[in-house]
């Protein structure tokens, strides 16, 4: 196990080194941030004058080095949008903000793929079945950014049931975390349909059964126990998209989370900040893999380590 | 001309003295908000971005020229008056007396202005007219507590508009803060003079100012104003339906339809920004960078058929939904010295749509059907909704006459960085802007010269001219030179003139009876204490 976890650590600082190589050549790619940021009057030696200042002026190879020097001191540089403003911290006063909506998101999703899943199963071919096949699509197939709109026109708009957008009280979370996490649910439900559909198919349900356990202690307890684990491994996954799906959720909700945070500092190549997000969502990411593995072996002997 | 600028100058408005009120505020509501894109730069440096971001300072900060509300006229702000010296080498302003920072950080003196001018003059000033700060002006001079000069290298002619807000971005700090704290005092909060006051910022949230009490000259309209930074606009139409906000930016589509739902569009009181589409890679110069032969564009025939292709009105009326004025050649405006009035009356026949005419140009310049392709820049200028729509519009246009006309998305700082290098446009076209608040030779100078960035088009004519026009001080001389330089524009048809726009904000009707503001400052919403509020 530890040899493991040591290997396991070792890959987490490998792929975040080539995250900020990955995300240092991107960046460079688009341009230079003087452009975007300064005024079209500027003169070629103002902006020249303003890359040194940035230190943008220098080699990229050069400008690497330096920066992975400060991100290993845990420095990412100034904001060039918000001056005076660290990267990081500004990355991590709202990280709060987003992980918030993530969990809410998250257990949204768990809480309607989890009885889809199960009914589906159960309910093989059935219309059960087939309607929650097709919530679950409408889940996966719509963009995050119109379900948001469409909501917000509806809940917002027309009802006046929920706020439109920000963050403040909880109803404030309801849409912006249905619509991140209803596209989970196509994905989580269907693995958990088939993990069921094995799991019920399975000697130890035949035996359960035959023993007169009733239906409902064979399903939620003994079937969906073992086919739990089968959509673990998709947590991993599943962080991933909901920090991705944050990204466009956030603009449309104004919700002050990272996600909002690096679309404003991805349109003014604020690269101390786009930095400092890719980083910290890489390593939530990669470290939410390690502990879905770790979990994965711990819920199942079977597996080993080695 | 001369002289009239110095009896404006010199222009004494004692009805808008310092009349101090008891009230705080005159509406009810506790907090006006209102839900604006966000700004490109988010801080209190005043030196640390473009006009563009100036919204955030325009509640709190004053300049020493202010802008009539409904005119954009100069009027005294800080400055009771001012005068230029004959030669417009030297610019003399008198403060007003008992100005009171905000915070207690005293009154204003001639050395606030003067610590102003040091920080956009700084090696890390980020500022439109950051060159004039450190390479036109060469001091400024405190003469006593209430009197300052500046003093230039050359004439300065343009000294109204850089001190006022529609040209400069001087707006006036207090050094006695900056002794106090430094940069970091000025991170924590701003201090200005204005009828509101900093209260707090949160980065890529909001910013909420407070009314002064009592402030020096006006009474604020409300106790407190939430300029909200929401980047989708439909987030911020189904804001204002709910009065989650009293009033949003939103483009003229989304407007309407605002409007449809009760709320009211105010524009501003006059046009704020020329819209055009410029040809690419039109450089006549000598020593400029090179031209490409195969640039169809280069052909004044061409120009004038990809112009005359193209109905104007219908985009005027269709996208910017009527609310547009003609810009018969942009750059230059009636107010301004170097315009002729005989360019309205030759439009018609010279850039009116005429798709037959244009195809007999583009058959005299050799271009037959299919022989003949144009790229078209695709993106959303910042501030422009309707850019893209406009320039894909172009496209059916252009085909109609036999022009291949290649639609290219591309990301605007990309395209920007391309502009500005001198390969980089031969034979393309996409939108840009210019504020009319610019004076003629500003728009030369950066549009048409090739020190500058804009490169739209260059000759040896020009660039000869705009020396001369740089060291005229004779009124008649200049306006001359002006417009023997737009008329050679004129003739050479160097973009496509979509028309002058005002700059508008959405309202709830219930919460907001008028907002008077020129729109003429670049950075667009302004006069925040001339909101009126229902009472």
């Amino acid at each position: 196990m530890l040899r493991y976890l040591i290997k396991r650590l070792g890959q987490t600082v490998f792929t975040l080194f080539a995250v900020t190589v990955i995300v240092f050549g991107l960046g460079r790619m688009t341009g230079d941030p003087a452009t975007v940021l300064m005024p079209v009057e500027a003169r070629q030696e103002d902006r020249a004058r303003i890359m040194e200042l940035w230190g943008l002026d220098q080699p990229l190879h050069v400008q690497y080095l330096r920066y992975i020097g400060n991100v290993l001191r845990g420095e990412f540089g100034d904001s060039l949008q918000w001056p005076g403003r660290d990267a990081l911290e500004l990355v991590l006063l709202r990280i709060g903000n987003t992980l918030e909506l993530g969990l809410v998101a998250l257990l949204f999703a768990v809480a309607l793929a989890v009885p889809i899943g199960v009914f589906s199963a159960v309910y093989k071919n059935s219309a059960i079945d087939h309607v929650g096949k097709f919530i679950a699509l409408l889940g996966q197939s719509l963009p995050h950014f119109w379900i948001g709109i469409v909501f917000i026109w509806i809940f917002a708009v027309n009802l006046r049931w929920l706020p439109t957008s920000g963050r403040g009280t909880w109803q404030h979370l309801i849409m912006p975390a249905v619509v991140i996490g209803w596209f989970q649910v196509a994905a989580l439900m269907r693995l958990i349909r088939s993990a069921m559909l094995e799991s019920l198919d399975s000697e130890y349900i035949k035996l359960a059964r035959l023993k007169g356990v009733r239906e409902r202690i064979v399903i939620w307890k003994h079937a969906l126990r073992n086919a739990a684990i089968v959509p673990l491994t998709y947590f991993g996954i599943m962080i991933a998209y909901l920090v991705v799906g944050s990204i466009t959720t956030e603009v449309v909700f104004s919700w002050p989370g990272v996600g909002l945070l690096v679309v404003n500092a991805v349109t003014a190549r604020d690269f101390p900040v786009v930095q400092a997000v890719t980083i910290v969502f890489a390593f939530v990411i990669v470290l939410a893999n390690l502990v879905v593995d770790v979990l994965y072996g711990v819920f199942d002997p079977r597996i080993r380590f080695e | 001309m001369r002289r009239g600028l110095l009896l404006a100058s010199i222009l004494v408005l004692a009805s808008l003295g310092s009349t101090a009120f008891s009230q705080v505020a005159v509406s009810e509501l506790e907090r006006l908000v209102i839900a604006l894109p966000p700004v490109a730069t988010e801080t209190n440096r005043i030196w640390a971005g473009s006009w563009v971001m100036h919204t955030q300072f325009e509640p709190m900060l004053e300049t020493l020229i202010g802008n009539d509300p409904e005119t954009g006229d100069p009027i005294p702000r800080l400055a009771e008056r001012w005068e230029a010296s004959d030669d417009f080498t030297e610019w003399t302003f008198y403060l007003r007396q008992g100005v009171p920072f905000h915070f207690g950080y005293g009154e204003l003196t001639a050395e606030d202005v003067k610590h102003t001018y040091d920080l956009l003059s700084r090696d890390d000033s980020q500022v439109n007219m950051a060159a004039v700060w450190r390479d036109r002006v060469a001091e400024a001079v405190v003469v006593d507590d209430y009197t300052i000069s500046f003093r230039f290298h050359e004439p300065y002619i343009d000294g109204v508009r850089l001190f006022s807000r529609t040209g400069g971005e001087m707006y006036i700090t207090s050094k006695a803060q900056w002794d106090e704290g430094g940069v970091a005092a000025v991170d924590e909060r701003i201090v200005g003079t204005g009828v509101f006051r900093f209260q707090e910022r949160t980065e890529g949230v909001n910013l909420i100012v407070e009314a002064v009490e009592d402030h020096w000259r006006d009474v604020a309209p409300f106790r407190e104003i939430e300029l909200r930074w929401v980047p989708d606009e439909t987030t911020r139409m189904a804001q204002l339906l709910t009065g989650e906000v009293h009033a949003a930016a939103l483009g003229r589509d989304v407007a309407e339809s605002a409007e449809g739902q009760g709320m009211v569009v105010i524009p501003s009181r006059r046009e704020n920004m020329q819209r055009f589409v410029p040809f690419g890679g039109l450089y006549f110069n000598t020593g400029a960078p090179e031209i490409r032969e195969d640039n169809p564009l280069l052909d004044r025939r061409v120009r004038q058929a990809l112009i005359k292709a193209v109905d104007l009105e219908a985009i005027q009326e269709e996208l910017y939904k009527g609310r547009v004025t003609p810009a018969f050649r942009t750059g230059w405006v009636p107010q301004h010295e170097g315009w002729n009035p005989e360019w309205a009356e030759r439009f018609d026949e010279m850039y009116g749509y005429d798709p037959e005419r244009a195809r007999e140009l583009l058959q005299e310049a050799g271009y037959g059907p299919g022989q003949m392709s144009v790229r078209i820049n695709l993106y959303e200028h910042p501030g422009q909704p309707e850019s893209p729509y406009v320039l894909e519009s172009l496209q059916p246009f252009w085909e109609a006459v036999g022009v291949e006309a290649n639609v290219t998305p591309v990301d605007f700082g990309t395209f920007l960085a391309r502009w500005f290098e001198d390969q980089g446009v031969h034979g393309e076209v996409w939108i840009t802007r210019n504020t009319p608040l610019r004076t003629t030779q500003e728009f030369i100078e950066f549009w048409h010269t090739a020190a500058a960035n804009g490169k739209l088009f260059l000759d040896d004519l020009i660039e000869e001219k705009i020396v001369e026009l740089r060291f005229a001080v004779d009124p008649e001389e200049r306006d001359t030179i002006a417009r023997e330089i737009g008329d050679f524009l004129f003739e050479e048809f160097v973009l496509i003139p979509l028309g002058a726009t005002h700059v508008e904000i959405v309202v709830d009707p219930d919460v907001i009876v008028d907002w008077a503001w020129p729109g003429q400052a670049p950075t667009n919403w302004t006069h925040f204490y001339m909101i009126e509020p229902v009472r």
